[in-house]
């Protein structure tokens, strides 16, 4: 596993969006890890986040774990992004509070199908709060990835949300 | 009525850029959000089903007369 990291990118809004995507990621590196601090604006407690890669809406395979308050839960997906249950909170959750996570993306550039995995958490200091989203990923397509976006599955990102792009360098 | 915007950044310039959605971005995101509460749905409907069978089991086993110590080294 390569020891280093890089920041390729990153990005705090400085106003609401429906998504934020990072595009011509450079193939230099071995693999990619994605952070962020986020909140929705739409009138839940938790809403669920999407990555996807490349713009595909298509060849994702979830594996997922999650729990919203004591309410857990797993199973498998196949729908068109990376899943990521009660990942994001939303304008109930308790104010000024924003959810977090990483996705790893190893050997993003290979010329193989991809895996993503995601560990994130949404806070909430309610009884029904926070979020957990432990997914892995199967993307079964052999391009290159060259853009990551995330969108949550209702509402806007707020101002405050942020995303850092890192590379992790050849050892 | 404002579109939706996403930002976008672009990791080769360093350019930020905030875009209105077309309109085939705001079906696909509709579709995707359809999609998801069918999932989601879904999800909680398949741990539903195995939460209430657990139920039943333990009530059936307690009917048998294990206590509740031995269904749980069963159990578990």
């Amino acid at each position: 596993m390569p020891s280093s990291r890089r920041l390729i990118s990153s990005q705090t809004l400085t106003t609401t969006a429906a998504s934020v995507t990072f595009s011509s990621i450079p193939a230099g590196y071995k693999d990619l890890i994605l952070r962020w601090s986020l909140r929705s604006n739409t009138s839940s407690v938790e809403v669920s986040g999407q990555i996807k890669v490349n713009g595909s809406s298509s060849n994702y395979t979830d594996i997922y774990l999650r729990a919203q308050g004591t309410s857990p839960g797993s199973g498998q997906l196949a729908v068109g992004y990376h899943f990521l249950s009660y990942a994001v909170p939303g304008a109930t959750a308790t104010s000024n509070t924003f959810g977090s996570g990483e996705t790893y993306i190893p050997s993003y550039s290979g010329n193989a199908k991809k895996v993503l995995s995601t560990f994130a958490v949404s806070e909430d200091n309610s009884a029904s709060g926070p979020g957990l989203a432990l997914t892995g990923d199967s993307w079964g397509d052999n391009s290159a990835i060259t853009s990551i976006s995330f969108t949550p599955a209702a509402g806007d990102l707020v101002s405050g949300t942020s995303f850092y792009l890192y590379g992790l360098l050849p050892s | 009525m404002t579109r939706p915007t996403r930002v976008e950044v672009n990791c080769t310039t360093g350019e930020t850029s905030i875009i209105e959605l077309t309109d085939a971005e705001i079906a696909q995101m509709e579709a995707d959000a359809a999609a998801h509460a069918v999932a989601q749905a879904e999800a909680e409907a398949a741990q539903a089903a195995v939460e209430a069978a657990r139920a039943s089991a333990n009530e059936k086993l307690a009917a048998l007369g294990l206590t509740t110590e031995e269904i749980a080294a069963l159990t578990k």
